[in-house]
Order: C-alpha cells, then structure tokens, then sequence
C-alpha cells in the first residue's frame, strides 16, 4: 500500500525510447497529458546508458538507430524488473515472442490510437498495486479481502457470503469486466442452482447493501459487472 | 564414362587377373606333374639299373652322358664303348631325339668348370677312362622328349665331366632333407633349361655310394605351347564375352538414351506431357518414377503459380483499397486545414471519418501481412503458447478508440487465471481483432460491442472468444458464407459495403489452421455472435 501511494502521489517517470520524429512527440504529449513524466530518448546506445530503474515503467521501440530494442530489453532485464511494453511495427510474431520471452510485458503494433497506448501503459503501472493490495478502496468503499469485511465510508456493512465473494472478485480486478459466467463458477455455490440468473438477484441485493456505493458495481453490457470508482461511472 | 565403356573396363579388369590366375595354376599343375613323372621315372630306373651303376667301371659307375648314345644310335660310342644289349636299347631310342638337340652339353644347371663345348664326353676329370663303357640304358617315356641322367656322391661330386655343379643352396637343402629319405628338387631357372625343361635331382633311397644323388634331366616338354594355347583360349573367351556383354547393354543403353530425351521433353514442357513406360523392368520404373515426380512438381508449380496470382490480385484490390481511404483522408484534412484557415469550428464528423479511414487502412495492411503468411502455408506459422487474456485486451483496445468516436460502447471481460492455448500469436490476433472491427464497423451509434473470453464449463480444455453485438446483423441465407467473400477481382473488394468479407475470411482461415472453429449466429441482442474456440495449451488450464 505504501509503495501504491508513493507512485500515484508523484508523477510516474516513464522511459520512452523512439527514433521517430512524430511518433516520438506524439507519445510524449499523449503521456503528459495523461500526468505522466516521459523521458524520451532518439538513440539506442543512448538508452544503454540509461539506468531502468530510475523508471516506472519502459516505452521501447524495436527499430532503432544504434542498437536492436531487443538487445536493450536484454540489457536491462540483466537487474531490473520494471515493466516494459514493446512498440513494433513488423507484427512478426518473432519479433513478439522473443520480446516477451526475453521479459517484455506487453507490446502494441503500429499503427496504434494514442488511447490504446495510454491504456497499455496504465494498466501495467497499476498492476503490482493489485497484487500486493489486500485492502482494496474504490470510491467509498473499502474492502478487506484476508478480513471478510466491507466498509462503506466509516460504516460497516454485512454481507452474505456469496455477496462478499462477488464484491471481492470484482475489488481484486478493478476498472475490468468480469464476464458473468466466470463469477457464476468461482462465486456461486456449486451445490445450488448457480446460474447467472441468480447471480443476477445476488448483484441486485448487494447493490441496495452498499446503499450509495451500490452504483459502483456496473453492469457491463454483454459481460458482466465491473467495480468502477463512482466518478467514473 | 559411358555405360559401354565401364562394362568394357569391369569385364578387362575382371579377366586379365583370371586368365593369369588360371595360367598360374595350369603351370604349377603340369610343374606338379612333370615333377612327380619324373620323380617316379628316376626312381624307377635308379631301381632297375643302379646296380649296373656300382658294378660297373668306374666312370661309369659315377655317371654318363645319356646323349653319347643318343649321338650314335648306330654306332658305338666314341670312347670304350662295350658290348651288351643293353646299349641296343639305347640306340634304338636315341634315335628319335632331333639331331640339333644332340650337340653340346645339355642345359640346365651350370656346367662343372672342367667342362666345356669342346670337352664333351671323352673328357673325364678323374682320368678313368670314363666312356669305355656304355652307361646304363635309359628306359624314359617321351618320344620327343630328351633325357640325361647324372650320378654324384654325398659331396655332390660327379665322375661325368659333363655332369652340371650342384649349387651350394640346392646341396645344403637336399642334405638335410636327404636324411629324411628320397626326396627331389626341381630345377625351373632363368636360363634356357627352365624354358625348355626340368631337372630333378633326387637322393637316391637305399643306394650305396659312390652314387648318393641323381640328376635327371629333361629336355622339351609340353608347357610352351599348352602355355599359349591356353592364353589364345582365354583371350578369345574374353573376347566373346566382352561381345555377349555388349552386346546385351546396346538395347539398354539406347532404352536409356531415349528415356533422357523424353525426361528433357517432358521438362520443356512443364512437365504436361509423359515420359512413355515400355516394358516391365527397372528402366520401366524409373520412366514411373519421372512421371511421379514430374506430376508431384506440376502440382506444385501449379499452386504455386494460384498462390502468385491470388497474392498479384489481392495486392492490386488492398491498393485500390488503401488508395481509396487515403484519398478520403487527404480530402477530410485538406477540409479541416481550409476550415481552420477560415476561422470556421471543424466538422466533427469528417474528423471521424478521416480517423476511421486511417484505422481502417492500418487494419488493411495487418491484413494482407496476414493472407501473405497463411498463403505461404504451415511453415510460415509460428506457433507458440498464446496468452489469451492479454490478445483479447489488445485486440478490444485496439477497437476501442474508434468505437468511442462512433458512439459505440466496446467492452471485454476475461477470466482469471488466464488461458493459455498454442498458436501464432500475431494471426490469432488478427482473427480476434477482424471479428471485433467486424462488430464495431457494422453497428450503429449508441450500439454495443461485447468480447467474453472464457472456458466453457461444459466442454472442458477447450476456451472460446465471443464477439457479440446489437448491430443489424445479417440475414439466416447469409449467415452460411459470411466469411466466404474472398478477393475475387472487382466484384468482391475487400471494401464492399455489405460486409466485412476479407477480414472474416482471414479469422476464418486462422481458426482452421489451428485447428479452431469460427462460428456465427444471432446474439440474444438481436446482433451477431461470432464464436472463436479452440483447445487450451494442455497442461495450462485456466482454474
């Protein structure tokens, strides 16, 4: 929780290692505007003598002047565990795989909206808060997963126990859709009628538990429900 | 080398060592022989008549020169020849021997230093007088054949002047042997004697000395000429043989001669004509073998020629096609800059367009990288285990930008843990993301889009992606070959307003090449619901 709060308190310091002009300006502008801090350098072997782990995370491009993106990745992987999403514009699977073989988290492939990449790079900063988080807080609502307890503001509130497995698979997955199928096999009780019907009702009575909050879990047309922040819904 | 030519060279090289092996063993055979004949004769006259050797005078007891007789056959010989009968005989035999022969000393082994052309018989190193008396009659096969006959002691020492030295190598080896009983030597030397005849010297068995060792020697024989016959006969096997041999190749060389022809014919022409199969024999099937193998490459020409084509004309429609869209941008960019310059508020809706021009053409491309790889066949995938949850996050992001414009909402759930199944993770995403740009370019605004990615409860091990929408959808009779609009020229643009044809045609082709399904059906929204599954990676399947 502590290191979840020092990223989001400051600007999280992004390397972005791209030859291109444009593209290079473009992602940078995309990433400021997204209250990140981009570095962006033009020149492979410049980017050797970068040390990663002054970095949240890692914008690499394959193609480069100077050095191959892949031996970079290389490099850095030696010591260093930040995260790394690759930018490919060959869409070789080879390129792909040996990146992600060689410790790349993620790629995307030219040519790419700027959401997409923002979305990209979001998702991997937010990552190993969730895994490390065992108190999850969206909006109001606290939820203690290891404690089985629910908070809504300063007010606890009691859940059956199907109720709480449901809030608590979809605390552990914030911001993404859980499809309904799979929270009807991991949530309901196998012995029962466990159809998505009745996880329905179950979504319904929670809702009016959680009282205000109740809108915090959204029902994802075609998927199932997501836990959002109310500001976001 | 010519088949003719190395047939010539076997049969050469086969016979020559043969034919010289055989007359080795004709040669050693008659040696044998000659050797065991002469043996058994001297022995038999030493048995007859080696008492006359010790009874008589003595020179003649030491030896005598057999030709003396031959020389006179009739008359007495020219030194103290004496009465008997017994030289009778040898006259009457010596007579037959041709006169040329008779002249000088017989050949063979090395005369005895006192000896000499002109000493001939009358000399007589012992002065005994030898020759006073006539030497024992010699009772010899052979009409043609000559013989002498030479006595010597245990020294090897000859009374006959005439009578050849012994050599030292032969002496040692016959006085050792000799202890052991009769034994005999065959002289075949490089001198004369050896072409002519042979010599055997032999201990005498049981004999008393003075006369310990015999030497008898024959002169002429049968081996020259049976020599050469035997060579002439061999060389004219080879002959015929070499003959037969080739006899038996001309019609095979020239079966194989017309067979490179038709080979080289059938190859001009592309292999669309047959090489002729005549006979039943292993010519016949290699005639089987070049028509197997020119049909198998005709067929592959064949696809590959179809493959060129479809890729030249899928080339040429994606450039129509991408030139289309640029052209479109140009245009959208061209209005916003005019409007810009005027002061006026941008058109919304052509920035739209001219983004959703541009997403399409990037979309174009991956496409045809696509086709490219799945035309060039199983070699060109890559396969390796695919993290499914991370492809449909991709795949729907990809998406999402542009259905957010166009006022659709594109959501996507995956299970956790994730599934894993094996494949080439840039085709798979493809087929992913053309199945959702399908939904989210064929919706209307305000619509949805939802992509579910999990492992169905009842078929375990496998996964399946849904792609479903509340679109218009498309009609049941259209259902069956949504994804069978290819590019097919001009009429079938990758770009034709009805439907998405290339880009689920290539999910479609993805999923069969991986042994997946693609299928399509009405969403319960009232849209369509296009369905990827496939086996899960075994061994990593998703809790």
């Amino acid at each position: 929780m502590a290191g979840a709060a020092t990223v989001t308190a400051i600007r999280p310091k992004i390397l972005l290692v791209e030859d291109d002009e444009n593209l290079g300006r473009q992602i940078v502008d995309v990433l400021e505007g997204a209250d990140l801090e981009p570095t962006w350098i033009k020149n492979g072997s410049n980017a050797l003598a970068e040390s990663p782990d002054d970095y949240h995370l890692l914008i690499l491009d394959l193609m480069l002047p100077g050095a191959y993106g892949l031996d970079i990745l290389k490099t850095f992987r030696v010591d260093s565990d930040v995260p790394v999403l690759i930018l490919s514009a060959r869409n070789e699977t080879e390129d792909k795989v040996r990146a992600l073989k060689l410790g790349a988290d993620d790629y995307v492939t030219k040519p790419f909206w700027p959401d997409e990449l923002l979305a990209r790079v979001q998702a991997r900063m937010r990552r190993p808060v969730l895994q490390r988080s065992d108190m999850i807080t969206v909006g109001e609502l606290a939820i203690d997963i290891s404690g089985r307890r629910v908070l809504v503001g300063e007010d606890p509130v009691e859940l059956t126990r199907v109720e709480f497995d449901l809030l608590a698979a979809l605390a552990k997955r914030p911001g993404a859709a859980v499809p309904r199928a799979w929270l009807a096999e991991h949530v309901l009780d196998p012995d029962r009628e466990g159809t998505e019907r009745t996880l329905d009702v179950h979504v319904s009575r929670l809702r009016k538990k959680l009282g205000g909050s109740g809108k915090c879990v959204a029902t994802v047309w075609g998927v199932g429900y997501r836990l959002e922040s109310q500001s976001s819904s | 080398m010519t088949l003719r030519v190395r047939l010539t060279l076997t049969i050469l090289v086969t016979a020559i060592p043969l034919v010289g092996g055989l007359m080795w063993l004709r040669r050693d055979v008659e040696r044998r022989t000659v050797e065991e004949t002469m043996r058994a004769s001297a022995l038999a006259f030493v048995d007859h008549n080696g008492w006359r050797l010790a009874d008589e005078d003595e020179a003649v007891r030491w030896g005598g020169d057999v030709r003396r007789w031959y020389r006179r056959p009739n008359g007495p010989g020219p030194e103290g020849r004496g009465p008997g009968g017994r030289r009778g005989e040898g006259r009457g035999r010596s007579g037959r021997v041709p006169p040329k022969k008779r002249a000088g000393a017989p050949p063979g082994l090395p005369r005895s230093p006192e000896s000499g052309p002109g000493a001939e018989v009358r000399r007589n190193p012992k002065g005994r007088g030898g020759g006073r008396r006539p030497p024992p009659p010699v009772e010899l096969a052979g009409e043609a054949v000559r013989h002498w006959i030479f006595a010597y002691d245990e020294t090897f020492t000859s009374a006959n002047p005439l009578a050849p030295v012994v050599p030292e190598a032969l002496r040692k080896a016959l006085s050792e042997e000799g202890l052991a009983g009769g034994t005999c030597r065959v002289k075949a030397g490089p001198d004369e004697a050896a072409r002519d005849g042979y010599e055997i010297l032999l201990r005498v068995p049981g004999q008393e000395p003075p006369c310990a060792f015999v030497l008898f020697r024959k002169s002429g024989g049968q081996l020259p000429s049976a020599s050469s016959e035997l060579l002439w006969a061999s060389i004219i096997l080879c002959g015929v043989l070499l003959l037969a041999v080739l006899v038996a190749a001309g019609p095979i060389v020239g079966r194989i001669r017309r067979l490179a022809a038709d080979v080289r014919s059938a190859a001009a022409d592309r292999y669309v004509s047959r090489v002729p199969v005549g006979g039943n024999d292993e010519i016949a099937d290699l005639a089987s073998a070049f028509n197997d193998a020119g049909a198998e490459l005709r067929l592959n020409l064949e696809t590959i020629e179809q493959r060129e084509q479809a890729l030249r004309r899928f080339v040429r429609n994606t450039t129509h096609d991408v030139m289309i869209p640029l052209t479109v941008l140009q245009g959208d960019i061209n209005d916003l800059r005019k409007r810009v310059e005027k002061g006026e508020p941008p058109d919304r809706e052509r920035i739209v367009q001219a983004l959703e021009e541009a997403h399409y053409m990037g979309s174009l491309l991956h496409n045809l990288s696509a086709v490219a790889k799945l035309e060039g066949g199983e070699h060109q995938l890559q396969m390796h285990p695919v993290d499914l949850n991370a492809l449909v996050q991709r795949a729907s992001e990809r998406h999402r930008p542009m259905a957010h414009m166009r006022g659709i909402e594109l959501e996507y759930g995956v299970p956790d843990p994730v599934l894993l199944t094996r494949g080439d993770l840039t085709l798979i995403e493809q087929a992913v993301s053309n199945v959702i740009q399908n939904a989210v370019r064929y919706n209307n605004e305000g619509g949805h889009v939802a992509v579910i990615l999990e492992a169905p409860r009842n078929k375990p091990g496998t996964f399946s992606v849904q792609v479903i929408d509340d679109g218009p959808g498309i009609a049941p009779e259209e259902m069956a070959n949504i994804a069978d609009r290819r590019f097919r020229g001009e009429s079938a643009r990758t770009r034709n307003p009805e439907g998405s044809g290339l880009g689920l045609n290539i999910a479609r082709d993805v999923a069969e090449r991986h042994g997946m399904t693609l299928t399509f059906g009405d969403s319960e929204y009232g849209g369509l619901q296009v369905e990827l599954a496939g086996p899960l990676l075994a061994g990593a399947e998703g809790a």
